[in-house]
């Protein structure tokens, strides 16, 4: 029950309302993702090492016997992110002058140490479920087995066991004695010191410091473990996962892409050789990119001239930009397209209803009217209350860019270029973990 | 205020303790949002418990009951803004003022026992309300409060002025009078509050301002202690005229002192670094040099805001070493926000002003009620970009004014029980127009009533099973398109929602002898109803459920018996409005239900003739209970003796061909029901 006072009051935010939405302006973030997902199930861009695959297994070990709803102090962190913080700090305290590339929340692991504390919830990660290695390989870890309802799954099993016997670790996995045994018991005793304390809880001479340093650094497959977890990614029932990374790490593919580094430019080969189920997911990306690369340069050049202007402009004067003209000539003919080719992989329907008023004229100016109240459409219906739109529209309709999107300097990328990425550079950089090129 | 609390907005919505039972609110406000109203709004000042998201059926029922209780729920916003779909219990009235807008956010809540008012700088909106950064007040006036009763009274005023000067003469707005006129006796019958602490508070004072009213720099300075006049003065505002002459800082500098020592005002502003290092002011520069003379000295801070919510509050604060004055409100630093030229927004403020008598705790507070702000260094850059007062305070380019031929429209059941729309028109009709639905149907055109040959009132018969709650308007030959709001002639012609009418017997029995709340027993049974999107139907398991005694004659009438007692212990509570009266009355699980019920489903002549006496007789023992703004005992007593001798008249016809006891029975029931 409020109780008021004779005093005028400053208003407080009532809910978590709109902030400001510093990527994807114009909402084609989504298909693009979607279309990543079928093409390359489980992989995410911010994936490089899926040795992590084998982390999240011997944390999955060392947990086991938690109970699920165990939390430490902080009471935020599981079990397994406690395990995470030991792993990162491990590596970080082992590495010496060596350098370590692709490990979530390193700098914050280096931090910590160079001030003397221990890691904690507090000094690692602010969302660490989604940026932490368990969280950005967890999709994986799920689609492959490796976890499976928050248990070891059967790949994960696999993995472990072949991992184990191959550090000589035996009795890591399972009931069985062995060093593996003596490690998870000691690892197993750290976690739980960790989540009484609610940091990590060993000193600089713990020898489990070491441990993850010399079986589970990211890079450092064994021959027998990295067969396994090759095997396990080029299986693929769902999607185009296995054939990419085939096509990839052939000799053709492999100098394809040291070449050029380009996504579409991989894409044309792979629909040289691609089969019926890939072939039309390519055809999809590349006439979705193409519509998509036309209106963000758009988009970007009014972005420029409005930075130029630096006042109020009105929409006609920018409808002369070369850029806004030629996606307004352009942009009907490449939704028609891209619509087609998005139909066979389910896309169409969402495209349609997202981008159809860009392709109800040709005229420029009112093609930019659209494209900038797109962008405040875009940015509105952004979860969860809608952000903030980059650029202002005053009452007689003139348009100001707000200061933090201004571009200063503004070279359009090719039309060939893509907007979105689809997990070429994650395979690669798997390909290389696992000795494939 | 605590620093624990949370200053959200819609909590001045929530009832004081100890306030009694909800009689009604009047509210003013410029954009507005009509569901946001009406779900947040009025669901804290009826005390909703019931979900609208996930309890829909729960929420409706119990929305109905709740809202038919209120004797006035008015809302007066904007023409401009006066639109949206809505329940037509409660009342939208459109503000249409000569010159200018209806600026004022004003709401005036009150109970039993208790009336608040809140004065805002937010519109009833879900920015206003739950984003912007914005200002506001809330005073509570009770038997023993100590807020000026002073300013309840010139609210009163206010709220009677703006229906009476700028909205029709309506049914509605007639209510939003009536209600308002009421509350009068009760404030007088409070007796004067003996503040303990009158130097530890300020002294406030209501600056409203619009057409026929002094501008708010010139109440200012009559509200402004005697002795030193203000030094200093700091300004909060989201919106600045645009033009070079800037007005609004010539008059208030006019309040400042002249001579002596500099004085000094402060711009708060939002102010954004670019790439360059130069500062975008979003304010005038005309600002910067509409001092008089040099010795007045014009600084701009850098306003620092939540991330995110935008700045919507405005405030003047004048000060000197001694005393300190703090306007908060509606107003705008703007020209017409502030009541000066010819063009004035209807305006409400409320000045808080601490004397040299005041002490330096309070001092301290007042002062301390303003958003943070940094200084710009003075090496830097500034230009001047103000924000467009017509991106939120006021009406859009293509936003057109109803064309004062449109009067109001008010639904209304006829005599024979149908229902029609009164359009009331007045002189000059516009070329071509319509009336349509949201759905964009259309329900009337100027044709339709040249062929009546052009009614001042004019009757639309409205077959379809829900009211309107407005129409858009077309009129003319470039697409120019308003709303017309529909509000209910009486409280007494909505229809129940479709799924509460004609309840069954079964039904009614259910939900009367329950002790669990209407709306919960009402919405669990629609929530099983086959064909309605609530849910589907449970399928009995226990055998002996499943043998359907609804119809064995002994079991219904003892069930019979125990809804009437639940009838009468419903009609036994203070009725605040013969509204709320008509609802458990006429209302779906009312006294009129229960009789259709009876007659629809009994097969019997005795049974329907016993089952209706019997009701009458209930009816005949109710004690109508009482409270201050609460319909009388009599009052209720005369509803009920109308049913009574309907329900004589009903029955009569009955006892000849009844045998001799039940007749008998019947006659006497009637009789001492009606003692």
């Amino acid at each position: 029950m409020p109780v008021f006072e004779l005093w005028p009051v400053l208003s407080d935010r009532d809910l978590e309302f709109s902030t400001e939405g510093t990527i994807d302006p114009l909402g084609l973030t989504i298909i693009g993702e979607s279309l990543g997902v079928k093409l390359v199930p489980g992989v995410r861009e911010r994936q490089s090492h899926p040795r992590f695959l084998t982390a999240i297994a011997a944390a999955l070990e060392v947990c086991r016997d938690f109970p699920a709803e165990e939390l430490a102090k902080d009471r935020v962190s599981p079990p397994w992110m406690v395990f995470e913080w030991y792993l990162v700090e491990g590596l970080v305290r082992s590495a010496g002058s060596e350098a370590l590339r692709g490990v979530p929340g390193i700098t914050k692991a280096q931090t910590a140490l160079r001030d003397g504390l221990p890691l904690s919830a507090s000094r690692y990660l602010k969302t660490p479920s989604i940026f932490g290695f368990h969280g950005v390989y967890r999709l994986l870890a799920r689609t492959l087995e490796v976890e499976s309802a928050e248990r070891l799954g059967a790949f994960g099993a696999e993995l472990l066991e072949v991992w184990s016997e191959e550090q000589g670790l035996t009795g890591f996995f399972g009931s069985g004695g062995g060093p593996g045994r003596e490690w998870r018991d000691k690892l197993r005793a750290a976690v739980q010191d960790g989540l009484e304390a609610g940091t990590t809880n060993r000193t600089g001479g713990w020898t489990g410091w070491q441990f993850f340093w010399d079986h589970l650094h990211p890079q450092k497959f064994g021959r027998n473990e990295r067969r396994v977890m090759r095997d396990a990614l080029l299986r693929d029932s769902v999607g185009t996962r296995g054939e990419i990374l085939d096509l990839l790490v052939s000799d053709k593919g492999r100098k394809r892409w040291q070449d050029e580094g380009s996504e579409r430019s991989m894409h044309q080969f792979f629909m040289q050789k691609g089969s019926a189920r890939l072939v039309p997911l390519l055809r999809a990306i590349d006439h979705y990119e193409r519509f998509g690369r036309t209106i963000l340069n758009a988009f970007e050049a009014i972005r420029h001239e409005l930075t130029n202007a630096g006042t109020r402009t009105k929409p006609a004067a920018l409808a002369e930009n070369a850029h806004v003209i030629t996606a307004a000539k352009s942009c009907r003919a490449l939704f028609e397209a891209a619509s087609v080719a998005l139909d066979p992989v389910g896309e169409a329907t969402r495209f349609q209803h997202s981008f159809h008023a860009l392709a109800s004229t040709t005229s420029p100016g009112e093609w930019v009217q659209n494209l900038l109240d797109h962008h405040r459409t875009t940015q509105k219906n952004k979860p969860p209350s809608g952000k903030n739109a980059w650029i202002d529209t005053f009452g007689d309709s003139s348009v100001l860019i707000r200061p933090a999107y201004q571009l200063a300097d503004c070279e359009a990328e090719s039309l060939e270029a893509y907007v979105n990425p689809y997990r070429t550079q994650a395979l690669w950089s798997f390909a290389q973990d696992l000795n494939l090129v | 205020m605590p620093d624990e609390k949370n200053d959200c907005l819609l909590d001045a919505w929530m009832p004081p303790e100890g306030c009694g039972e909800p009689l009604g609110c009047v509210a003013t406000t410029f954009t507005f949002s009509a569901a946001f109203f009406e779900e947040h709004c009025l669901g804290r000042l009826l005390g909703i418990q019931s979900d609208p998201t996930t309890e829909a059926p729960a929420y409706v029922v119990e929305r109905e009951e709740r809202l038919a209780q209120l004797s006035c729920a008015a809302v007066i916003v904007d023409q401009h803004f006066a639109k949206g779909a809505r329940n037509l219990r409660w009342d939208l009235l459109s503000s249409r003022p000569g010159r200018g807008i209806q600026h004022a956010k004003v709401s005036l809540l009150a109970w039993t026992k208790a009336i608040r008012v809140i004065i805002a700088s937010a519109n009833l909106t879900p920015d206003g309300y739950r984003r912007n950064h914005e200002i506001f007040t809330v005073f509570d006036f009770n038997e023993e409060s100590e807020a000026p009763r002073e300013c309840l009274r010139e609210t009163i005023d206010f709220l009677q002025s703006v229906i009476a000067d700028t909205c029709a003469s309506t049914p509605a707005s007639a209510r939003a009078s009536e209600f308002l006129k009421n509350l009068r006796p009760k404030l007088a019958a409070w007796s004067s509050p003996q503040s303990s602490k009158t130097r530890d508070q300020p002294r406030a004072t209501m600056v409203f301002s619009g057409p026929g009213r002094s501008s708010v720099p010139k109440q200012l300075g009559q509200s402004w202690p005697a002795g030193s006049p203000p030094e200093n003065a700091c300004v909060l505002s989201p919106f600045f005229d645009p033009d070079e002459t800037q007005q609004p800082a010539i008059e208030l500098w006019a309040l400042m002192r002249q001579r002596g020592g500099t004085s000094n005002m402060e711009y708060a502003v939002i102010a954004e670094e670019d790439s360059k290092g130069t500062f975008l002011i979003h304010a005038p520069g005309s600002l910067a040099t509409a001092g008089p003379n040099d010795r007045c000295v014009t600084t701009f801070t850098q306003l620092k805001l939540e991330e995110g919510r935008p700045l919507h509050a405005k405030s003047i604060q004048l000060s000197n070493g001694t005393s300190i004055l703090q306007c908060i409100g509606s107003s705008n630093f703007t020209s017409a926000g502030l009541g000066l030229g010819s063009t004035k927004n209807i305006e409400a403020n409320v000045a808080f002003v601490l004397t040299p008598a005041s002490t330096g705790v309070a001092y301290r507070r007042l002062e301390a009620i303003w958003p943070e702000t940094e200084s710009i260094p003075e090496s830097k850059k500034l230009r001047f970009e103000a924000m467009d007062a017509a991106m939120e305070d006021e009406p859009a380019l293509d936003q057109v004014p109803l064309p004062a031929f449109f009067v109001a429209a008010n639904f209304q059941k006829q005599p024979d029980g149908s229902s029609a729309v009164e359009i009331v028109t007045a002189q000059n009709p516009p070329a071509q127009w319509s009336l349509a639905l949201e759905d964009g149907s259309i329900v009337a055109t100027d044709h339709d009533w040249e062929r009546a040959s052009r009614p001042a009132t004019w009757l639309i018969a409205w077959t379809r099973s829900l009211p309107p709650s407005g129409f858009n308007v077309a009129w003319g030959d470039k697409g120019a398109v308003a709303w017309l709001p529909v509000n209910l002639r009486s409280a007494g012609d909505i229809p129940p929602p479709e799924a509460l009418r004609d309840l069954p017997l079964e039904v009614l029995l259910e939900l009367l002898t329950s002790a669990r709340p209407l709306y919960q027993v009402l919405g669990n049974w629609l929530t099983r109803q086959p064909g309605t999107s609530y849910g589907p139907v449970p399928v009995e398991l226990d055998p002996h459920r499943r043998v359907d005694t609804s119809e064995f004659l002994l079991q219904r009438t003892r069930r019979v018996s125990r809804a009437l007692a639940g009838l009468r212990a419903r009609l036994e509570r203070p009725m605040s409005s013969l509204a709320g009266l008509a609802w458990i009355v006429e209302g779906p699980v009312g006294v009129v239900a229960l009789w259709r019920a009876i007659n629809a489903e009994t097969k019997h002549n005795e049974e329907k003739a016993f089952l209706l006496a019997e009701l009458a007789m209930e009816l005949g023992r109710v004690q109508p209970s009482t409270a201050r703004g609460c319909l009388s005992a009599n009052e209720v007593r005369q509803e009920l003796l109308r049913v009574i001798g309907g329900l004589e008249t009903e029955v009569k016809p009955l006892l000849g061909g009844l045998n001799k006891g039940m007749a008998s029975y019947a006659k006497v029931a009637f009789t001492e029901a009606q003692r």
